[in-house]
Formats: C-alpha cells, structure tokens, sequence
C-alpha cells in the first residue's frame, strides 16, 4: 500500500501532509502525557513489528502483491496514538533508507497506515470489545478491527490515486500522475485488501497480539477498561514479570525472505519503466520528469550480497533503527506519569 | 630503635630552600605534631618521610634503613616502604582517583596482595566505620569536602599501616566531623603506631599529640 | 544557549567532551561478562575491516550489526554515542561533498557509513567497559607497562583539564562583575590557559604521587576473576564470522 512518488500530484501530496500535521501534533502529545519512558521505549518495538509484518509481501491473485502493516496491533496493545507515532516511524524509514515509498508522498502514506488504519482498526476493536465479553474477546476484537482497519486505509489510498486523473491532466490531456481513475483503483485495490492482504493483516495482528499477550509484561491499551485494576497504560509495575515482546521479532525477522517469493509489485507501487505495461499505454508526464529519490538500500537489496540476505539485512536495521529512535524519544519522558 | 630518623637532612626546591639542617628521630607509639607558620617546610618533610621526594643533604632513616632514590627504583622495596605508611594529604582531591569510594578503599588493599577475602572484608569494615554505606557507588569527585576526607581515611586506614602521616586532616571540615576524626586519631593510637601530623589548630594539636615539634620561618628546627 | 564568544566556547566544549568520558564509563556497569581485552581486540578488529573493504555491502553488515548492538543499550547511553556520532559523520559528510559534485556520491555515502561504523564500535566499546576495565585489557595484551602507564595518566590529565578548564571558565565568569559576556578580548586568555595547563599537570602529577604510595607500582592489579564461558564463544564466534563475511564480499567484488 506504499505510494511511490509521482503517483500523486505535489498538491495532493501538500494536502495530505497538511492534514498530518495536527495528527502527528495531537499524537505527540497525548503520548507524552500518558505515556512512562519505559513504554516508549516499547513503541519502538511495536514499530518494529510494523516494519517486519510489511516485508511479508504475500501473492494476490492478478500479479499484485499485498502485505500486512500492523497499525491495529499497535494501538490495541499500545493506543491509537502511539501506533500513529509508531507506523510514521517505520514509514520513514522505509521511504528514506529502502525507497518503499515515496519522499513527497510521505504523507498520504502516513494517512492512510499511521492515522486512517490505527484508528478506524481500534475503535472497531473497541465497540466489538464491548460486545463479547468473554476472555479470548480481545484477541477475536482485534482480528475484526484489522481487517477494517487495513480496508479502511486501502480505501483512502484507492481514492489518493483515482482522484489524480480527474484533477491533474497535462495540456495534451493525458493524466500527469497516477493514470487509473477511481473506477480502476477502487476495485483494485479493495478486491487485493478485502481478500488476500486482509487475511494477511488478520493473520499477523492476530499471531502477534496473542503472542504479546503471554510474553510482554504490560496492561494492553484495549484492555485498560476491561481489567480490574486499570491503570497507566503500559505501566510496568507488573515488573516481575520480564519482557520477552522482542522474541517472536527475532524468529519473523529470519524468515522474512519469504516475502521475497511473491513475485509482482504491489498495486500502484510501480516503477517509471513498468506503468506503461499495466495497461495505462503512456507513462504519465509526472513520473518521467518527477523527483527521483536515490535510496541507500533500494528495494531491500545491495549489490554484492544476495537478495535472501540482504532481505534480511534490511529487516534488521529497520528494526533496529525504530528501537533505537523510540528509546531516544523516550528520553524526554518522565519516569512516571503524573497523576 | 627509632620508628623514622632525620640526620642533618636538607632540601630544596631549585633554589628555594625547604628544609634546612634538621634532624629529628621519631619513635614508635607516640604522637607527633609538627607546627610552624606557612612554608615554613611541614609539607617538605612529609614528602621525604613518604618517599616522594629525597634530601640534598644528610639521611633520612626508616626502620634502620637509608631510603634513597636508587632503592626506591626496585619495585619491591618501594612497595613495602610504601605499605607500612598511610599518607592523607593535604588536599583529598587529589588524592581519590578512582570511579566509586568502594573502589577507592580496595585501591590500596589490592595493590598490598591481599586475598580477595580479605580485600573485601576490610572494605565492608571500614566502610562502615566511617560511615559510607550510602556513598559507596558514588565517584569520590562528586562528593563534599567532608565526605571526601572521610573517604580519603578509609582508603589509607584499611591498608592498616604502622606509620600515619596527617597533613592538616581537619582542613575544611565541619565541627561535627572535626570532632569525630580527633576521637579516631585517639583510637587508632597504640604502642606499635606512630602518628606524625601538621595542623594549626592549638586545641586539637593538645589534646592529640604527645610530643610538638616546631619548625620556623628559616626552615630550620625550633630546640624545645 | 548564551551568544559566547569564541574563547568560552571552545573552553567549555572542552570540558563538555571531557565530562562525558568520566561519566560514560559508569553507565553501563559491566560485571566482565566477557572478556575485556577479547571485546578490546574485536573493536580493532572490526575497525581494521571496515577501513580496508572496498565493498559497500561490508559496511553496511557492520553497520546491521552495530546498530542492533546499539539497539540494547539504555536509552541515556544510547544518546551519548549518538552525540558523538553526529559531529563525526556531519564533519566526514562534509569533507566527502565535493565527491558528489565530481560526480561520484556513492563515495560519500561509502567513506560516511565507514566513519559512522568506526566511531560507532568505539563509542559501544566505551560505553559497555570501563576505563579501568580497558586498562586492564591491554595489559592482558601485553601491551608494554610504559605505553599502558602513558595512556592511563594521559587520560587521568585530560579528565583532570576537563575539570579545571571548567572551574576556571567559571571564575572568570565571576570575576566579571555582573556583565553577562566576559570580554574574552581583554582577558589574559594565554595566561588563563597556561595556568590551566599548569594546574592541570600538577594535579594529574599529584595524583600519580597519590596512587605510589598506597602501593601502586606501575602494574594494574584488579580483584575480578574472568572464567572463559560461552559469551567469550560468542565473541570469538563472531570473530570468525566477520572474517569470513568480510573475505566473501571482497572475493565478490
């Protein structure tokens, strides 16, 4: 679900960015003030799971391929907000290190996977919560709010790209930037995240939150109004306990080369040199003569190693890289959050 | 046999004389104090006795023994020489140079040899005598004055030496404190020890020292 | 940050970068787990690699690898390598431009990352063992007494400097009266930093009198027993594999 550059116009790409300002505002601050230094640093390792969970690329019946991104996971164990700060992380360096994802897009990216999924996944994760009462309940909540949550997401990035056509032609006519409108990209990509990369956000939402549930020693977000003692979220007073949230991050990192199998490139993540192929028939104006951004790591791979390792390669540094930053951020909290 | 003897010693630094012309045999079991105005050498003669530094002329007798700089190059007489004596100086800053006052107190005993044991348990021991459970982990830097000094009489205190040297040991300390090492001092006399100090102050030098030993402005030494 | 001139600036980076080595070295209190000089020999090691390879993909191994080393230390560590990190790299970044303009930018990236890996080891290094734990490393070297005695009192002075660098910035401060800026122009600042110098040598000078008589003779002695156990297995593991990584993307090259 990463728009690349050029697929959408520099002032939708403004927009989108505008709007994320508050967001990213609003979610710093709420973080900060219901969050200790310690669960900060946590953050860090749910960015992590982020980071891994879209490595996985899985097939989608047509060529595309789709993979799960974990905002949900994030806010039920941690809150909305912090799995805004948390998927913004991963999505940055996704786009800065490995070009996934584009630089001007970065935005819309961060909408629709850092504010548009966390959120709708959660408080449907919360109203279905309410609803079935019993023990497992929030780990089968969860597996609802994932799946609309991702849907949600891959709805607001379908209408980002169909839009363009419409909006943003060049004076022969031809679209300057994404060239399919919303009657090609709706479909496209609701039929890849209704079906295959639904299941996929499900699956890893579900075998992530369950596995946490039994390793990590923290109250869960979704949780602090279902548990007898509800208290700070994340609260390590349950410090007996060691935290071993980072085991099943170890296991997923070595295997994420699977995702290396799935061949394809995602819906609307081409490259310059492939859109004509897909059927457009031209390759709009706005990708020939756009910016063109040289990351280190490009596509996850380096040349002079194979793809398997370097695969893996990437997936340690970037979640070595969001536990690193997030301890850092956890630096300017306090130790214990005030009454 | 006298614990430390000066025959005739003198010594300068470069052309500014220190001492001059002093003899003097200290004895075990007493409790010397040696007093005089400001530069007048009290600090010179610590160094000789400790070993830092070696007159220009005369002796300087430990033990029976000449300490000269060509014996202090083997290491194993300087070690031994250095072992028997504890030397607070003057100022406790520089003397703390390690990153805990636990450390700073097993400096020394490590140094002697002793058997991790034993290490330790003299540690723990004078740790608590001079009451600095709570400072243990802390760097002997960022401590206060007072701490600091107490710190500095743990670590040369623990090594158990027969000799203790005090240059000035109640500079920059608290009445409380003050009154505190001047009770220690008394306890830590006995027949074998021999305590040498230099301080101002009339009423402590009295009520602590058995013999004063007075120096003049000329370096020289005052006959009683 | 106040508008200071010059002569305060460079006297307080000074004592800036001096505080931090004293207090670095407390912060991961280490208990030996792994062999001091073993984590000393690796750090050279890795060091001698990276500047060696001609393959970016080497460095960037290194770079996985410190980073999630870094990813385990505690945050206030973790913020005391990157500060010394950012100056480093920014200064290499910067040397490195004109690369870019001669048409090769791969090179700056390549000379940066080896830069960035080679202060970022050392900066783990310190962080993890301390000082006089690293003392101790290369006397199990075999590193002659004098070079090791040399070290250890040239560090002990620079720390010493740090301190009285700062005091006496401090004092001049004072001495101005209430203006906000001392007048570094008219400030004796030759004769403050020579009598920094001198206060500093005889401090450091002082302090090695100190440590000779409690018994010091030149050899580092510690109490801390270190039974070889699998963490060392793992080092030397590690040894072997960076060799090898390092010997099959050079082949490939």
């Amino acid at each position: 679900m990463h728009i690349p550059d050029n697929y959408l116009s520099p002032q939708t790409a403004a927009l989108m960015t505008a709007i994320m300002v508050p967001v990213w505002g609003v979610s710093i601050h709420k973080v900060r003030k219901q969050m200790t230094q310690e669960s900060v640093s946590k953050i860090g390792i749910g960015g992590a799971y982020s980071f891994i969970g879209m490595m996985f690329n899985i097939p989608i019946p047509g060529g595309t391929t789709g993979h799960a991104v974990g905002g949900t996971l994030i806010a039920a164990t941690l809150g909305p907000h912090a799995a805004c700060l948390a998927v913004t992380v991963a999505l940055l360096l996704q786009a800065l290190i490995f070009g996934d994802g584009g630089i001007l897009a970065f935005g819309a990216n961060c909408f629709n996977m850092a504010f548009v999924m966390p959120f709708v996944g959660y408080y449907i994760s919360k109203l279905v919560r309410k609803l079935l009462k019993f023990k497992a309940g929030d780990i089968v909540s969860v597996a609802i709010g994932s799946y609309f949550g991702i849907n949600a997401a891959s709805l607001m990035a379908a209408i980002e790209f169909g839009v363009q056509p419409y909006l943003f032609k060049d004076a022969a006519g031809q679209a300057m930037y994404c060239p399919y409108g919303l009657n090609v990209s709706i479909p496209a990509m609701m039929i890849a995240h209704l079906t295959v990369a639904g299941l996929a956000e499900v699956i890893y939402t579900v075998l992530v939150y369950s596995f946490l549930k039994k390793a990590s020693n923290q109250k869960f977000y979704l949780e602090k109004d279902f548990s007898r003692s509800a208290k700070e979220i994340g609260d390590d007073s349950v410090k007996e306990k060691k935290d071993f949230s980072w085991i099943l991050l170890l296991v997923l990192m070595i295997l994420t080369p699977l995702g290396l199998l799935a061949e394809g490139t995602a819906w609307g993540e081409w490259g310059a040199d492939e859109i004509a192929a897909t059927g457009a028939g031209f390759t709009p104006k706005g990708m020939t003569e756009g910016i063109n951004f040289e990351a280190m790591i490009p596509d996850y791979s380096m040349a002079g190693l194979p793809d398997i390792a370097a695969y893996i390669l990437s997936a340690i540094i970037g979640v070595a890289l969001t536990v690193v930053i997030f301890k850092l951020i956890s630096l300017t909290h306090k130790k214990r959050v005030e009454e | 046999m006298a614990r430390m003897e000066f025959k005739n010693v003198s010594f300068s630094y470069g052309e500014f004389p220190a001492v001059k012309d002093f003899s003097y045999s200290f004895e075990r079991g007493k409790t010397y104090c040696i007093e005089g105005p400001n530069g007048c050498g009290k600090s010179s003669l610590f160094r000789i006795m400790t070993g830092l530094s070696f007159p220009d002329k005369g002796q300087f007798i430990f033990d029976g023994e000449e300490i000269t700089e060509k014996k202090m190059k083997r290491r194993e007489f300087a070690t031994s020489f250095h072992q028997k004596q504890g030397f607070l100086f003057q100022n406790s800053e520089i003397q703390l140079f390690t990153s805990s006052v636990e450390d700073e107190i097993l400096f020394g005993l490590v140094n002697m040899g002793l058997p991790e044991e034993e290490c330790r348990e003299r540690a723990e021991k004078y740790i608590h005598m001079l009451r600095l459970e709570h400072l243990r982990e802390r760097a002997p830097f960022n401590l206060s004055g007072g701490e600091k000094k107490r710190v500095a009489l743990a670590s040369i205190l623990a090594m158990e030496p027969d000799v203790f040297i005090l240059d000035e040991p109640l500079n920059g300390l608290d009445e409380d404190t003050q009154h505190w090492i001047t009770h220690h001092i008394d306890m830590i006399k006995s027949p074998d020890r021999l305590i040498i100090l230099a301080a101002h102050d009339h009423h402590f030098t009295d009520k602590v020292a058995d013999i004063k030993v007075r120096m003049n402005k000329d370096h020289r030494l005052v006959e009683e | 940050m106040k508008n200071s001139p010059a002569g305060t600036k460079i006297m307080k980076t000074i004592s800036l970068l001096l505080k931090n080595d004293t207090e670095m070295s407390k912060i991961e209190k280490g208990k030996w787990v792994i062999l001091p000089a073993l984590r000393l020999l690796f750090v050279l090691f890795l060091i001698i690699l990276i500047s060696l390879s001609k393959n970016a993909a080497f460095v960037i191994v290194v770079f996985a690898g410190l980073v999630v080393r870094l990813a385990m230390l505690k945050p206030e560590t973790i913020k005391m390598v990157v500060m010394r990190l950012v100056p480093a790299s920014l200064l290499t970044a910067i040397i490195m431009l004109p690369a870019v303009f001669l048409g090769n930018p791969r090179s700056l990236i390549v000379v940066t990352g080896k830069v960035i890996c080679s202060v970022l080891t050392l900066s783990e290094l310190n962080a993890s063992v301390a000082w006089k734990d690293l003392t101790h490393a290369l006397q199990d070297l075999h590193l002659p007494q004098i070079f090791i005695l040399t070290i250890d009192m040239t560090v002990h002075f620079l720390v010493i400097l740090g301190r009285v660098s700062n005091a006496i910035v401090e004092a001049v401060e004072l001495r101005t009266c209430g203006k906000k800026n001392p007048n570094w122009k008219k400030a004796p600042t030759g004769g403050i930093l020579g009598t920094t110098y001198l206060i500093s040598e005889r401090m450091s000078r002082e302090s090695s009198e100190a440590m000779v008589v409690r018994g010091f003779s030149g050899e580092y002695k510690t109490l801390k027993k270190h039974k070889f156990n699998w963490m060392d297995l793992l080092y030397l593991f590690a040894f072997v594999l960076v060799l090898l990584i390092f010997i099959y993307l050079e082949r490939a090259m």
